[in-house]
């Protein structure tokens, strides 16, 4: 990664900005101050909806600047309410993920195909247990501490091309589901499309599981693709970190620049 | 172990926090001995990236030896000297397979604060913020190296730990900046921003085949360095407009190439105007990085000339003039490191002597002055290049 920063700001602000824990440099906030000015002059000559407009833009940077108002925070809002926003689904009951797996379709389909492997895929069910060559029973945690089971029944099996399957006899989830496998262009591998249709909402699916269908389909593919490419699944698990409370428990440090 | 920890804006402390375990079959255990500060950790310290906690163990450009290796392990054992690049690839996904590991698919165990924020989401990165994973890094004096075979080297005899550590970040940074800018012989290259990873640049561009190398920033001793170490004809924009600067030394062509080693913080020079306009913007959030060195360079460079950009980015820039750009004809190239594909072409011509990155660390410091040392390279004082924590020293 590359970066020195030019700013001219940095000699200004080393001092106080060193103290002046997640707030504007000063030279940032003198920019914002003048700026605000600027635009409140602008607003105030120009009148009208318009001006009172620019006016209020002008006072929230000059409020920014005097304040010394948090950097980091737009950042934040900024990149994601930038990008266009998605279409929300029209019938909300089914949901589709879709990943690229470098693998040929035989490894992907094989791992899928026994469905006692898929709580390493989903942890929120607790086991599968394989009945027969098309029966299964699936049980989930709950997010109450009450399993949740149902029964699954497999319809069509094409080999490393198409999985469906439904939920059988009384259950609070009916749902039916398939993966489609189909080779991506060139030398990608294959391509891996979960489909879920539940027969409730997705919000009544998430206050049983703890998850929407939706992420469920995605966080499963992520998954199936990291294992199968890499034969683990990225982890932070018992990585060490420092205090993560603000200021609690100063027995733990050594020395600061405070 | 200790280790140094982010707190909050420009609020490092040094830490004693649980050694890190092995977790993955494909992990290594990594005992520091030499651990780099980088231009890109001053984002986080400032407060312009995002998804930082207070506890995380920040730094992501080290050198050290194996004490412990996952069962998965083929390549390296315990007792090697290793540098590691400081962004994760898996090694197996369809873009480490091409090289490109910093786009790696499966290394971010994250994922979803970069998808919803750039649609997608790059590699982990260590110490890096939780949006590029939320590894522990390395100014610390253990740290766990995940997918080791893909993303340790080891270090060949005759290459010393001052230059080994380097190759980590800073060199392989600076030298795809120079390659995926496709330089060919008599073409002539300007860099802005002549810290560490742009007088990589500068070296990697004379090793690729540039005639002229041009190399911009505002502080004399670090204008005087890329003149003397890498061979750059130095460039003070405070003192001359860059553009008329870069074309009359160019035959009023501009440069060809046109390499960007700054990143978000840039500031406008000598236009205050445009300073203050950018910096008012990212106050309150109409923009959060700052594009002055982005607009020179599309103005500058020579009409069917590349931009390549290796300086950090993180949001949305604004006034970005498209219109020069498309009119131009510019190619456009950028990206993080994909350190995995250079190291060991790096080692060579580290070996060759035809590259010695070891002069960037100005200091080697105790683990213990990280906050001070952190303060220092951020002021730029002492003719800093790079601060290279020692943690066991």
């Amino acid at each position: 990664m590359a970066s020195n920063s030019l700013s001219a700001s940095h000699r200004a602000a080393v001092g106080p900005a060193l103290r002046a824990s997640g707030r504007a440099g000063m030279a940032g906030r003198w920019a914002a101050m003048l700026g605000g000015t600027a635009l409140g002059l602008l607003g105030a000559r120009r009148g009208g909806w318009g001006g009172i407009a620019l006016g209020a833009v002008g006072a929230g940077l000059f409020l920014a600047g005097a304040t010394g108002g948090p950097l980091a925070l737009p950042t934040v809002v900024l990149p994601a309410g930038i990008l266009p926003r998605r279409r929300p689904h029209r019938t909300p009951e089914r949901t589709q993920s879709v990943v690229t797996i470098a693998a040929p379709a035989e490894e992907v389909y094989r791992f899928w195909r026994n469905f006692a492997n898929l709580p390493k895929l989903m942890p929120w069910l607790d086991r599968v247990d394989v009945l027969s060559a098309t029966e299964s029973q699936w049980i989930a945690k709950g997010t109450d501490g009450e399993p949740v089971r149902w029964r699954v029944a497999l319809d069509r099996v094409d080999e490393n091309e198409l999985l469906t399957w439904h939920t059988a006899g009384e259950t609070p989830l009916p749902h039916r589901a398939s993966l489609m496998l189909k080779p991506a262009p060139g030398d990608r591998g294959t391509e891996v499309r979960l489909t879920l249709v539940h027969r409730h909402p997705p919000a009544e699916v998430a206050r049983l599981l703890g998850l929407t269908p939706e992420r469920q389909a995605h966080d499963a593919l992520l998954r199936l693709k990291q294992r199968i490419e890499t034969g683990e699944l990225s982890t932070l698990d018992r990585q060490p970190h420092g205090n993560r409370g603000l200021g609690l428990n100063p027995a733990s440090r050594l020395g600061g620049v405070e | 172990m200790r280790a140094l920890c982010w707190n909050g804006t420009n609020d490092l402390r040094v830490e004693r926090v649980p050694d890190p375990v092995l977790v993955n079959p494909h992990d290594v255990i990594v005992k520091v001995s030499l651990s780099s500060v980088c231009g890109s950790d001053l984002h986080l310290l400032g407060g312009y990236v995002p998804t930082m906690q207070p506890g995380d163990i920040i730094g992501h450009e080290f050198l050290g030896e194996i004490v412990e290796k996952g069962p998965e392990v083929r390549y390296l054992n315990r007792g090697d000297r290793i540098v590691t690049v400081s962004i994760i690839g898996c090694g197996h996904c369809g873009h480490c397979q091409h090289g490109d590991s910093s786009l790696c698919d499966n290394s971010n165990p994250k994922p979803e604060a970069a998808r919803a924020a750039y649609g997608h989401c790059g590699a982990g990165i260590f110490g890096y913020s939780h949006a590029f994973g939320g590894y522990a890094g390395s100014h610390a004096e253990y740290v766990r190296v995940p997918y080791a075979d893909f993303n340790g080297f080891r270090v060949p005899e005759g290459i010393t730990d001052e230059q080994a550590v380097f190759v980590s970040d800073a060199v392989p940074t600076g030298y795809m900046a120079a390659d995926m800018a496709g330089i060919k012989p008599g073409d002539v290259v300007a860099v802005w921003g002549c810290g560490g990873v742009g007088q990589m640049a500068m070296r990697s561009a004379y090793l690729l085949g540039a005639e002229r190398v041009i190399g911009i920033d505002r502080f004399p001793d670090r204008l005087r360095a890329a003149q003397m170490k890498a061979g750059a004809e130095p460039l003070d924009y405070t003192r001359v407009d860059v553009f008329d600067a870069l074309q009359s030394m160019t035959g009023g062509r501009g440069p060809d190439v046109c390499i960007d080693a700054v990143g978000m913080e840039a500031d406008s020079g000598a236009n205050a105007l445009e300073d203050l306009y950018d910096r008012a913007k990212q106050v309150v959030g109409l923009q959060s990085d700052r594009p002055a060195v982005l607009r020179q360079m599309i103005e500058a460079c020579r009409k069917g000339g590349t931009l390549s950009i290796v300086g950090v980015y993180g949001g949305v820039i604004d006034k970005f003039p498209m219109g020069a750009a498309m009119n131009k004809g510019l190619t456009f190239r950028m990206g993080q490191q994909n350190g995995q594909r250079y190291a060991e072409r790096l080692f060579g011509h580290i070996v060759k002597g035809e590259l010695d990155p070891s002069y960037l660390m100005t200091h080697r410091w105790s683990l213990d002055d990280g906050p001070k040392g952190y303060r220092m390279f951020k002021d730029k004082a002492d003719d800093c290049l790079r601060v290279v924590f020692a943690p066991h020293a």
